[in-house]
């Protein structure tokens, strides 16, 4: 059978599924975000469709705690997303997005929707910068998940 | 004294009791096809104006023609679709109830939902697959660098007043989603014809160019001139392809009445609105394909079609004077009208849905009162509209009743009355006495006063003279209030120092000490939201000039300027405020047990509202029970009332917005006031934390246990000082009789007599509407008035169905507050 997410029979990329789907029905939000990056950047790398996505699309994201006790990059360019645990001293972000914790991350880009404004009502986040991209970044996120979880 | 009926009004019954949906034509199965039909989401102009700009359009060109050209190319591609058996031609959507994407503006917050918006537990708005894609891939990542909140962020590097507006719970600003909120002159298009428009264009365009060397000035009249030609061509050629379109149905179809209705279609369109309307039909048609255009450049919220029984009055008397119209078509073309401004909604993301949904897209219609010279100007139509609209009772158009109190006859008001008893909701009365003088206080010549119409919720406007952009602030007054009992901080911000330090409440002496804090953070926030909307609306100037609506418009063709450029005769910036009541009472409150009681100390009241009023219960009912309340005639809540709207008037006025025109406060909160109240923590008043707060300018629920000292509570407010307009809600459980009748019509009168601008009813029983909640499905239709426009109860949300629900009823007969439900009573907002 052919994998939903169309990555053939990479181990690799299976093993993500499987924990990104663990992550999703579980409550624990911890390596939410890196699980998540990971993943969709496996998937745009092996899956022509879902990279349509990204087709001339550069951007740069900067994920954080306030205290900046964890900080991830994502920079998407020449079709591929890449993914740096840490602050790029060369990033331009085009937003930066500041979450309480964990959970508040998951909350504003998957579950049980992608929340944005419910997020910032609840001042579980903070946005800095051109909000179209978190919601680019929204609808790719809601994408991977159904389509994980063979929804669509 | 009121005067008798006006020599307009021939009507043996004006109750028109005879004419029944039964007898209406087809006008019950639309009525039903329009209450079933699903909201769907419509890319077409999207797609098209997407298109245009993106692969056609000369980047060296103007704003406003580039504009132009795209409303152009959108129009004239535009499909024509007939969905039903309407008289009417044109559809606003390519879905039979469609929600169109203004991707410019807000369009764009729906992206992460485009897989699950179709199946969203809460008002679904559905989207196919191919349309989602189109979206996702083709027309949203044009618009990322592009629409008006990124434009301004980039031109006004990002000012704190754009995060402070990020921050969503101080105060959100109207020109990020929208200008809309007009009345455009559609009498224009009806009286001269859209190829006469275009030809005065054509030819001012050419006695400037003729000049030769034009100066910086000229050449943008110039090219202003060109761009409404271009635009208005656009609708010509989607009025064109209808009539086409119709006499190609009408060739195919067996049915004869179908067959009938597609010719004089076909007839209609390839006149109107190219052309002046020579009948009734034509100007009802006219006015809808001008509306459908209207919505083509700007986003479908409450544009608003204004005085239609004047303006389309004469066109009746005419058809009804030849023998060519008989009253029950008027009725059923009315009819199709109503229920064309049905046709779409709003599109809207699953969290604003649950947070302020159940809005239409608040189309208000005006009518009665007086006309430019003072006289009675309620005529045929007026009735006529009012049975329509007792008849379907659909959410749109928001029907709003001005009435006149010297010149307007009591059997219009006791109409008026009847109506609202009958669908419980709507209309809503209109002083004129107090309307008219207000917006005469705002620089409006009498004559254009008298000829004012309600834009969508409330708002008033001299009738498509005036560009008021009623919508610009939505302004959150307890936030204002937070920010002065924790020294310019709130609680749901957390520990970020928001406003500025107007000291430790602790160190407050007398009231007046609080006052001078509590309005150093009010002026100080709105100076933010004015700044902000000042760079919004430069974006606007920048990005999304209205050649089309400025051809349809009083001034700008004389001036050769668009109205976004403030082309209209008049111009104004509304600002709304949220929480009123409830700011109103926390500051009486605080003044009377902290300042003049001495009975607590403004720490023990923070102290408390910290914990939810936990283990403070006799301070808790104190506050609740024991202080005064805006909606009596306790002197201390009359006088901080009146000295908050007058605070609140002078701050506004003193501001000139980028169109020329002054700010103008208005208090109408659709449902906000839900939505901000659930952000909020316990406010001194007594109300607890995460409660709606009270609507528009209405007292809080329960509050005001005697009718006539609400009415003056709120009467009292001096109205010149409301320029944007009131929203006042009042709630009755029953009209059982003509006695109850009469008593409803003489409350409203003696309102208006005391002075209050506008009033709104919902005639349904705190049971009735407990049993709503509780079983929807018995009530599919209940329609109820929220906060200047209406709403199908079953749409709301929880938050705001309560508010409706524990809104003060008053027994018309006693006078006094019918007690609210035991069971009930968690609902309230100090429970």
């Amino acid at each position: 059978m052919t994998h939903p997410l169309e990555l053939g029979s990479n181990l690799v990329a299976d093993k993500l599924v499987e924990k990104f789907r663990e992550c999703l029905e579980s409550e624990v939000a911890e390596g939410f975000l890196t699980l998540l990056l990971d993943l969709m950047a496996a998937v745009l790398f092996f899956n022509a469709r879902y990279r349509e996505n990204i087709k001339r699309f550069d951007a740069c994201y900067v994920f954080r705690t306030a205290d900046d006790s964890m900080v991830v990059t994502a920079i998407f360019r020449h079709d591929r997303l890449e993914v740096w645990p840490h602050r790029r001293k060369d990033a331009q972000p085009n937003i930066i997005i500041t979450f309480q914790n964990p959970k508040a991350l998951r909350n504003l880009l998957l579950a049980p929707k992608a929340d944005i404004l419910g997020s910032m009502l609840r001042q579980e986040v903070r946005l800095e910068g051109n909000l179209n991209y978190l919601y680019k970044l929204a609808y790719m996120a809601r994408r991977l998940q159904l389509i994980a979880t063979r929804a669509v | 004294m009121a005067s008798v009926a006006s020599p307009a009004v021939t009507l043996s019954d004006i109750q028109l009791v005879d004419y029944t949906l039964e007898t209406l034509g087809s006008l019950g199965e639309l009525r039903t096809q329009c209450l079933r039909a699903r909201a769907q989401v419509c890319i077409e102009r999207a797609k098209y104006v997407t298109e245009y700009l993106r692969d056609f359009s000369v980047p060296e060109e103007s704003a406003e023609l580039r504009r132009a050209r795209a409303m152009h190319y959108f129009l004239s591609n535009k499909a024509p679709l007939f969905f039903d058996d309407s008289l009417l031609a044109g559809t606003t959507t390519s879905k039979p109830f469609g929600a169109p994407v203004y991707p410019e503006l807000t369009g764009l917050t729906i992206w992460p939902e485009l897989d699950t918006m179709s199946t969203r537990e809460k008002n679904p708005q559905r989207i196919s697959p191919e349309d989602a894609e189109e979206l996702n891939l083709r027309i949203f990542p044009y618009w990322m660098e592009r629409n008006v909140l990124e434009t301004t962020r980039t031109r006004c590097h990002n000012p704190p007043s754009m995060r402070l507006f990020e921050r969503i719970v101080f105060f959100l600003a109207g020109k990020a989603g929208a200008v809309s909120h007009t009345v455009p002159c559609y009498r224009l298009g009806l009286e001269k014809g859209l190829n006469a428009i275009m030809a005065e264009a054509a030819a001012r365009e050419a006695a400037v160019r003729g000049k030769g060397t034009l100066s910086a000035e000229e050449a943008r009249q110039a090219e202003f001139w060109q761009a409404v030609r271009i635009a208005l061509q656009g609708i010509v050629n989607y009025a064109g392809n209808l009539s086409r379109k119709a006499a190609e149905l009408a060739e195919q179809e067996a049915n004869p009445a179908r067959k009938a209705n597609f010719v004089r279609m076909a007839e209609v369109c390839s006149r109107v609105p190219a052309n002046p309307a020579s009948s009734f039909r034509e100007a009802l048609n006219a006015i809808w394909i001008l509306h459908i255009a209207v919505h083509a450049e700007n986003i479908n919220m409450a544009v608003s079609p204004g005085r239609l029984d004047q303006i389309l009055y004469p066109y009746y008397r005419r058809d009804i004077d030849s023998g060519s119209l008989a009253v029950q078509e008027a009725l059923e073309l009315l009819g199709c009208l109503w229920l064309k401004l049905n046709d779409n909604t709003n599109l809207v993301p699953e969290t604003a849905e649950e947070l302020f949904g159940g809005a239409g897209t608040v189309p208000a219609v005006t009518v009665g009162g007086v006309d430019e010279n003072g006289q009675d100007a309620v005529n045929d139509l007026t009735y006529l509209m009012l049975r329509v609209t007792e008849l379907l009772k659909t959410r749109d158009p928001s029907l709003n009743a001005r009435y006149h109190y010297q010149v307007n006859p009591r059997e219009y008001r006791d109409r008026v009355a009847e109506v609202v008893a009958n669908t419980k909701a709507v209309p809503a009365f209109y002083n004129d006495v107090a309307a008219i003088a207000t917006l005469e206080n705002q620089g409006i010549p009498t004559r254009h006063a008298r000829d004012y119409s309600v834009i969508g919720c409330v708002e008033l406007s001299a009738s498509g003279r005036s560009y008021d952009s009623s919508s610009s602030i939505l302004f959150n007054l307890p936030a204002v209030l937070e920010l002065t009992l924790y020294n310019g901080k709130r609680p749901v911000t957390g520990e970020e120092q928001i406003g500025p330090q107007t000291g430790d409440p602790a160190s407050f002496r007398s009231f007046e000490d609080f006052w001078k804090a509590f309005t150093g953070q009010l002026g100080w926030l709105i100076e933010q939201a004015i700044e902000l909307n000042e760079c919004l609306g430069r974006t606007h100037q920048e990005c999304l000039p209205t050649p089309l609506l400025s051809g349809l418009f009083e001034g700008p063709m004389d001036a050769g300027r668009d109205l976004i450029f403030g082309g209209a005769l008049y111009n104004s910036s509304g600002a709304t405020h949220i929480g009123f009541a409830d700011t109103v009472d926390s500051i009486s409150a605080i003044e009377k047990a902290v300042f003049l009681e001495r009975k607590y100390t403004l720490p023990q009241i923070i102290e408390a509202l910290g914990k939810d009023f936990a283990g403070a219960e006799e301070l808790h009912a104190y506050l609740l029970y024991r202080t005064p309340k805006y909606g009596t005639d306790d002197p201390v809540a009359v006088k901080n009332s009146r000295n908050l709207v007058a605070f609140l008037y002078e701050t506004y006025q003193r501001h000139v917005n980028y169109r020329g025109g002054r700010y103008r406060p208005a208090y109408w909160t659709m449902t906000n006031h839900a939505g901000q109240g659930k952000l909020a923590g316990a406010l001194p008043n007594g109300r607890k934390a995460g409660r709606v707060f009270a609507s528009g300018i209405t007292p809080v629920s329960q509050a005001a246990a005697d009718l006539a000292g609400c009415l003056l509570g709120v009467a009292s407010l001096d109205a010149l000082q409301i320029p944007g307009g009131e929203a006042f809600n009042l709630k009755y459980p029953a009209i059982q009789d003509q006695d109850d009748l009469k008593r409803f019509s003489q409350a409203i009168e003696a309102y208006f007599q005391c002075g209050g601008i506008q009033i709104q009813f919902n005639i349904m029983s705190y049971e009735m509407l407990l049993d709503a909640k509780a079983h929807p499905e018995n009530y599919p239709e209940l329609l109820v008035r929220v906060s200047g426009y209406s709403a199908y109860f079953k749409d709301l949300n929880d938050a705001m169905k309560e508010e409706i629900i524990t809104r003060t009823a008053y027994d018309l007969r006693t006078g006094s507050a019918v007690a609210f439900p035991e069971r009930a009573k968690s609902m309230l907002p100090g429970n």
